[in-house]
C-alpha cells in the first residue's frame, strides 16, 4: 500500500513538474476549489465565477470532444449545457463545463496555449476538470496552475469527538468516556481570492504515530465508488460528513490520555499545527 | 476442309434476353417508394396564454381528425405524451387536447407518466410529479434528473456522479463516474455509459459495475457513441479519433467479447449516435455522408445518405421497416428503411424541430410554436 502510494505521489509530482498551466480565467474569478463539498458532491476540478468573459485553454494540446445543448443522445444532460475537452501530451485531458462554444468542426484539431475556447454564460458556473487518464483520476487543477502569492497558514477552525451523534469539543475532552469516536474536523484554507479552499493535506496523530493522511491531489471513482488515493486509512466510508465536514475515522479513545495533534498544509507551503490532550479516566 | 466457327449473335442475344426475363419475373425488386406526410392536426401553444402549468384541455379545431384506431397502446389507450419543445412543456393526447402545458422555468425532464421541473435557482426543489401535478418524491437538491424512456435518472451539477430512481421516486443506486459521460444508452436492465477518458462501464439494475471495456485502437482514446440492445446482448460503440472505429460486443457465457469491428473514415469530435435495430441484426451509425448500417457480426455494411449529427431510431407499425429522424444543425429529416439498407423514402422536417416522436405510423413533431400530428404513408 506504501509503495502504491509513494508511486502515485512520484506520479503526481512528475506532472506537476512537467506540466506548466495556465489559468483558463483570471484567478480572482474562482470560487470553488477541488474536494469542497457541495450538496453532497466532492468537486472534482475548479469552479469560477467569470462573468461572460473569455475562456483560455490551459495548454497546448487537441480537441477532443464537444457538445452543447441539454442533452447526449441517449438524453443524459450535457453538464451545464456545454462541455468542452482538450487532450495534452501523456494523457491528461483537460475539461470545461458551462461556457459558449466558439469551436466547430472546423477549427477542430490543435489547440494552443491560450486560445479563446468560448466565453463564460452569465448565471452559469465555469467548471475546469484536469483528468489524468493513464491513472484514471482527477488531478486538482490548483496544483498545476501557476500559483498564487499567499503566506496564510489554513485555519483549523474545530476537531470534535463524535460518538452515537453526539460532538465532544476537542479542547473540551478531558475526561471521556472510553470508547470508539468519530474524528471529526472542520478546516478550510484561506485563498488569496474569494473561493472556498480546503488544506491541501491533513495529517491526524494519535500519539505521535500518523494514523490519518488526507492529501487533495487526486480523486478516483473505482466501481462506482469516490476515493481518494492520497488517503493513508481508508477506513472512513465516507471523507465528507452530511454537514461538509471532514470525518478522518475512528479510533478507540482507552483508559488513559491521548494526544491528538492535527497538521495541515495549504498549495502553497503554509503550515498550522495544533495538539490536544484527550484523557479517559 | 474445316469450316471456321462464327459467333451466332442473334443466339446469344436470346439467351441473355431469356435470362433477364427470368430474373426481372422470379426476382422483382420494387422501386423505392417516398415517404407520404399526412397532417391530422396542429396546434399552436400561443392559442391560449400559459406562464404556469395548465390542467385545461384546449379546445379542438375543426381541422382535427380522430386517431386511427390501429395505433399503439399509449395512443389506444389515450394516455397523455409527455413532450418538451423549446421553452415549452406537457402532455398532449392522441386528438391534440393538451391536459398540460407549461413553461420551462429552469430545467424540466418529461417522461410518459411523470415529470420533473424546477427553476434555476440551486435551491430549486425537484419534485418529481405525474401528469396531473401530484407529487411523488423529493429528488435530491442541485442535481439534474432525466428520463431515459421511462427510467428516471439524476445526475449532479457537474454530471460526475449518476442516481438511478424508481417510478416511485425512489432511488435504487448511486454511481460514482469515473470520467464526464460522452455517451450514454440504457437497456431493460442495463445501462451503458460511455467516458471521455475512452472506457465503457455497463451498470446493472443494482447499481454494480458489469462491464470496464476500453474499445481502444486509436491514437485518441473518447466514445462518440454507445448503443446497447433491449436485453443486453450486443453493445455498440463509436469511439476514437485518427482512427475512429465502430465496436460490437456480444455477450456470451464468459462475458462480454468484440464480435465486429471496423475503421471509420470519419473523424467526429461531437455527440454521434448508435442505435441497435430491435429485432434485427444491424447496427446503424453516423458515417461520413449518411447512417452507416453494419451488421453485428461485420458481414455487411451500408450507407443510408444523409446530412446527420445526431439521430432517433423508431420501428414502424408494419414489420420490418425502420423509420430514423436525423438531424444536423437546425435540419431534419425522416428516413424509412428497411433492413440492411434499403430507402424506402424519406421527407423534410420543419427547420427548429426541438420535438419528435413516432408511435406506429404516426409522428408528432413540435417546433417552439406548436406541435402537429402527421401520418406517415408511403405514395
Amino acid at each position: 500500500m506504501k509503495r502504491l502510494l509513494i508511486a502515485a505521489g512520484f506520479l503526481f509530482f512528475i506532472t506537476v513538474l512537467v506540466f506548466a498551466f495556465r489559468w483558463p480565467v483570471p484567478e480572482i474569478a474562482l470560487r470553488s476549489t477541488f474536494a469542497v463539498a457541495e450538496l453532497g458532491q466532492n468537486l472534482r476540478g475548479l469552479q469560477f465565477d467569470n462573468q461572460d468573459g473569455g475562456v483560455q485553454a490551459i495548454s497546448d494540446g487537441e480537441l477532443l470532444f464537444h457538445a452543447s445543448g441539454r442533452s447526449l443522445p441517449g438524453n443524459f444532460p450535457v453538464p451545464d449545457g456545454s462541455m468542452v475537452a482538450l487532450a495534452h501530451p501523456r494523457d491528461i485531458l483537460s475539461v470545461y463545463t458551462g461556457i459558449e462554444q466558439s469551436l466547430d468542426e472546423q477549427l477542430s484539431g490543435p489547440v494552443f496555449e491560450g486560445d479563446i475556447l468560448g466565453y463564460s454564460k452569465p448565471g452559469v458556473p465555469l467548471k475546469l476538470f484536469v483528468f489524468d487518464r493513464k491513472a484514471g483520476l482527477f488531478i486538482n487543477p490548483l496544483a498545476l496552475l501557476p500559483q498564487m502569492a499567499d503566506t496564510r497558514a489554513p485555519q483549523l477552525r474545530a476537531l470534535s469527538l463524535r460518538l452515537g451523534g453526539a460532538d465532544i469539543a476537542a479542547d473540551k475532552a478531558k475526561a471521556i468516556a472510553q470508547g470508539q469516536y468519530q474524528l471529526i474536523l472542520d478546516a478550510l484554507d484561506l485563498l488569496p481570492v474569494p473561493a472556498q479552499a480546503l488544506p491541501f493535506s491533513i495529517r491526524l496523530l494519535l500519539n505521535g504515530v500518523e494514523r490519518q493522511r488526507l492529501v487533495f491531489d487526486s480523486i478516483k471513482a473505482e466501481k462506482g465508488s469516490l476515493v481518494f488515493p492520497s488517503m493513508l486509512n481508508s477506513q472512513p466510508a465516507a471523507v465528507f460528513t452530511a454537514e461538509g465536514f471532514l470525518n478522518l475515522g475512528t479510533y478507540i479513545f482507552a483508559s488513559g490520555s491521548t494526544l491528538v495533534s492535527i497538521s495541515l498544509q495549504d498549495y502553497f507551503g503554509n503550515r498550522i499545527e495544533r495538539s490536544w490532550t484527550v484523557t479517559v479516566p | 476442309m474445316l469450316r471456321d466457327k462464327k459467333p451466332r449473335p442473334l443466339l446469344l442475344i436470346a439467351l441473355l434476353c431469356a435470362v433477364g426475363f427470368i430474373v426481372f419475373m422470379v426476382f422483382p425488386e420494387p422501386l423505392a417508394a417516398e415517404i407520404s406526410m399526412e397532417p391530422q392536426w396542429c396546434r399552436s401553444f400561443n392559442t391560449s396564454t400559459v406562464d404556469q402549468t395548465t390542467q385545461q384541455a384546449l379546445p379542438q379545431s375543426s381541422s382535427q381528425t380522430k386517431a386511427p384506431a390501429d395505433l399503439a397502446e399509449a395512443e389506444a389507450n389515450n394516455t397523455p405524451i409527455g413532450f418538451r419543445a423549446g421553452s415549452r412543456y406537457g402532455y398532449f393526447t392522441s386528438e391534440g387536447y393538451f391536459p398540460v402545458l407549461a413553461t420551462v422555468q429552469g430545467g424540466v425532464a418529461v417522461a410518459d407518466k411523470a415529470f420533473v421541473s424546477w427553476s434555476s435557482a440551486p435551491s430549486s426543489p425537484r419534485i418529481l410529479q405525474q401528469p396531473d401535478s401530484t407529487s411523488i418524491a423529493e429528488l435530491p437538491l442541485g442535481s439534474v434528473p432525466f428520463f431515459s424512456g421511462e427510467s428516471l435518472f439524476a445526475v449532479s451539477a457537474d454530471a460526475l456522479s449518476l442516481q438511478h430512481y424508481n417510478q416511485a421516486g425512489i432511488r435504487l443506486w448511486s454511481y460514482e463516474l469515473s470520467s464526464h459521460v460522452s455517451a450514454f444508452a440504457r437497456g431493460r436492465t442495463l445501462t451503458a455509459l460511455g467516458m471521455l477518458d475512452g472506457s465503457i462501464d455497463v451498470v446493472d439494475q443494482a447499481g454494480q459495475q458489469q462491464l470496464r471495456f476500453y474499445p481502444g485502437g486509436s491514437r485518441l482514446e473518447v466514445l462518440l457513441g454507445l448503443a446497447i440492445s433491449e436485453e443486453g446482448d450486443y453493445i455498440a460503440s463509436l469511439s476514437g479519433l485518427d482512427p475512429q472505429r465502430l465496436v460490437v460486443l456480444g455477450r456470451g457465457e464468459g462475458g462480454y467479447r468484440v464480435v465486429s469491428h471496423r475503421y471509420l473514415e470519419t473523424a467526429f469530435r461531437t455527440p454521434s449516435s448508435v442505435a441497435i435495430l430491435p429485432g434485427a441484426p444491424y447496427v446503424v451509425y453516423r458515417d461520413a455522408g449518411g447512417v452507416g448500417v453494419s451488421a453485428l457480426d461485420g458481414s455487411f455494411t451500408g450507407l443510408l445518405p444523409a446530412d446527420v449529427e445526431t439521430f432517433d431510431l423508431y420501428p414502424a407499425h408494419h414489420h420490418g421497416v425502420y423509420y430514423l429522424v436525423v438531424h444536423a444543425g437546425a435540419k431534419s429529416e425522416l428516413l424509412s428503411f428497411r433492413p440492411p439498407a434499403r430507402l424506402l423514402g424519406r421527407s423534410s422536417l420543419p427547420d427548429n424541430t426541438e420535438f419528435v416522436r413516432i408511435i406506429g405510423d404516426t409522428m408528432y413533431i413540435a417546433c417552439p410554436d406548436g406541435m402537429a400530428q402527421i401520418r406517415i404513408g408511403e405514395l
